[in-house]
């Protein structure tokens, strides 16, 4: 199946609003096949890798082991997971790292590396660096991410010296959400005020010029659905993987 | 005991985002001693009872009555309470209706909205020409409290405007309980994170939300809501 973007907004709309706004959503992003395809693969996974922060240092688990333990294990996790967010920078979420996937070979074969061929592909950032009028774009890196009750991700401004990242994008892959579940991207003025929310929809995608403090809120714990995306940064400069 | 209202300033600013929004934020609205009083008695003094929806009609118990539940029980409330709300449906959160019975500065501060003064300007900001009286609750969101998407425009009564009152210093939107509004479709309009002593209004027509407060917040929403009716 070949993966391709819709590309059927207004380019020149697209760009004023970025550039205006520092922030911009690209409705039916792919093409309805791609955006189907890519949905019921990702929601077949069974692996996925639970993060947060411990003692400022961040952790990979395996979200179904951890699922497989007891309810009093379960609790610690969260409790620990809470604590630690009071006063730092924490999160807690499950991801797929498809970029490291690809580029490291950990999966040969699998849909995961199609993805991000695609979206690495020269049309793909051709498109990104003329609706962002950033021609320095050289390469994207992505990880697909899964948000259930009780998850969020804090307040942080993605600018990692020497990541090089121009604009962040959110590829919207979740269906059937309730807004009052929460998980909505919020965007924050300098002022610290949140200045646009974006729910979690189907085949959008958000995109936002780095550094801005933004946040996933948190997710409800009487939530029943997951919230999908495949999330990532355009960024300039050599792909440390790719050299 | 006195409570006193700032002089608001910029009516004709005020007045010109409510045309065109429908909703709108007035800052420092109470004077500061005014402000730090009613924050001190909001937090230490008042008696909140649960409001929540389930089995069809709005309840309330207070904190008391839901701790002498045995543990099961409170668990089997809790649950409940969010199998509603996954559906869309209600609300988890403590008030206290204000009236002649509540602490006298809380009062004291319903009647302060209640002044021709405060109505007249109020009428000015909204162009509601008909705003006669307000009423008014405390409300406390704990972690886990949260009010699913509703309007506020109940057919058969009078409400015209929405009114939050915040008394809750420093608080992060991390933590949640942002007062959220919607487009019909449920588009997020504008979120708006619990600010100081800001009285927000907002017309009765605006679909809106307090989200999920985390289970990591760091302390509880406090603000005075109620409606300025006709």
């Amino acid at each position: 199946m070949k993966l391709s973007f819709n590309k059927t907004g207004n380019k020149a709309k697209i760009r004023q609003d970025y550039l205006n706004n520092g922030y911009v959503k690209l409705e039916h992003a792919l093409t309805n096949e791609t955006a189907r395809f890519i949905h019921e693969k990702i929601s077949n996974q069974k692996q996925w890798n639970l993060v947060f922060k411990n003692k400022g240092l961040h952790q990979d688990s395996n979200s179904a082991d951890v699922e497989a333990w007891d309810e009093e294990n379960k609790k610690n996790l969260t409790k620990l997971v809470h604590k630690q967010a009071e006063n730092a920078f924490q999160y807690f979420y499950e991801t797929i790292p498809i970029y490291d996937i690809y580029y490291d070979k950990l999966m040969p074969g699998h849909f995961f590396n199609d993805i991000v061929k695609f979206l690495n592909s020269e049309p793909t950032l051709n498109y990104f660096r003329e609706i962002l009028d950033a021609p320095e774009i050289n390469f994207l890196d992505a990880q697909i991410t899964r948000f259930k009750a009780g998850h969020f991700l804090n307040c942080h401004n993605d600018d990692v010296h020497g990541k090089n990242r121009v604009a962040a994008f959110v590829i919207n892959l979740t269906k059937d959400w309730s807004v009052d579940w929460g998980g909505a991207l919020h965007i924050l003025s300098n002022k610290s005020e949140i200045e646009k929310s974006f729910s979690p929809t189907f085949n959008e995608i958000n995109i936002f010029k780095v550094p801005v403090d933004h946040l996933v809120g948190y997710v409800s714990p009487f939530a029943t659905g997951q919230r999908l995306s495949i999330t990532g940064w355009l960024r300039s400069g050599q792909n440390p993987k790719n050299l | 005991m006195t409570i006193k209202i700032n002089k608001i300033a910029n009516i004709t600013e005020l007045k010109n985002e409510f045309s065109e929004n429908g909703i709108v934020r007035v800052f420092n609205f109470l004077e500061q001693q005014s402000l730090d009083t009613l924050k001190v008695s909001i937090e230490t003094k008042i008696n909140f009872d649960n409001a929540f929806y389930l089995n069809g009609q709005n309840q309330e118990v207070s904190d008391a009555d839901i701790r002498a539940l045995p543990a099961t029980t409170q668990k089997q409330l809790y649950q409940d309470i969010h199998r509603m709300a996954s559906n869309g449906a209600g609300f988890l959160y403590g008030r206290h209706k204000i009236d002649q019975t509540s602490l006298e500065e809380v009062y004291t501060l319903l009647q302060q909205l209640n002044t021709e003064d405060t109505l007249k300007i109020l009428r000015e900001i909204t162009n509601f020409s008909d705003l006669k009286y307000a009423d008014g609750q405390v409300t406390r969101y704990r972690r886990g409290d949260f009010l699913t998407r509703h309007l506020d425009n109940i057919p058969g009564e009078t409400r015209r405007i929405a009114y939050v009152l915040g008394f809750t210093e420093n608080w992060h939107p991390d933590w949640g309980g942002l007062l959220q509004f919607f487009e019909k479709d449920g588009t997020p309009m504008r979120s708006w994170s619990p600010a100081l002593n800001s009285l927000t209004l907002f017309d009765v027509d605006k679909v809106h939300s307090v989200t999920s407060v985390a289970q990591f917040a760091a302390k509880n929403r406090y603000s005075v809501t109620g409606w300025f009716r006709a």
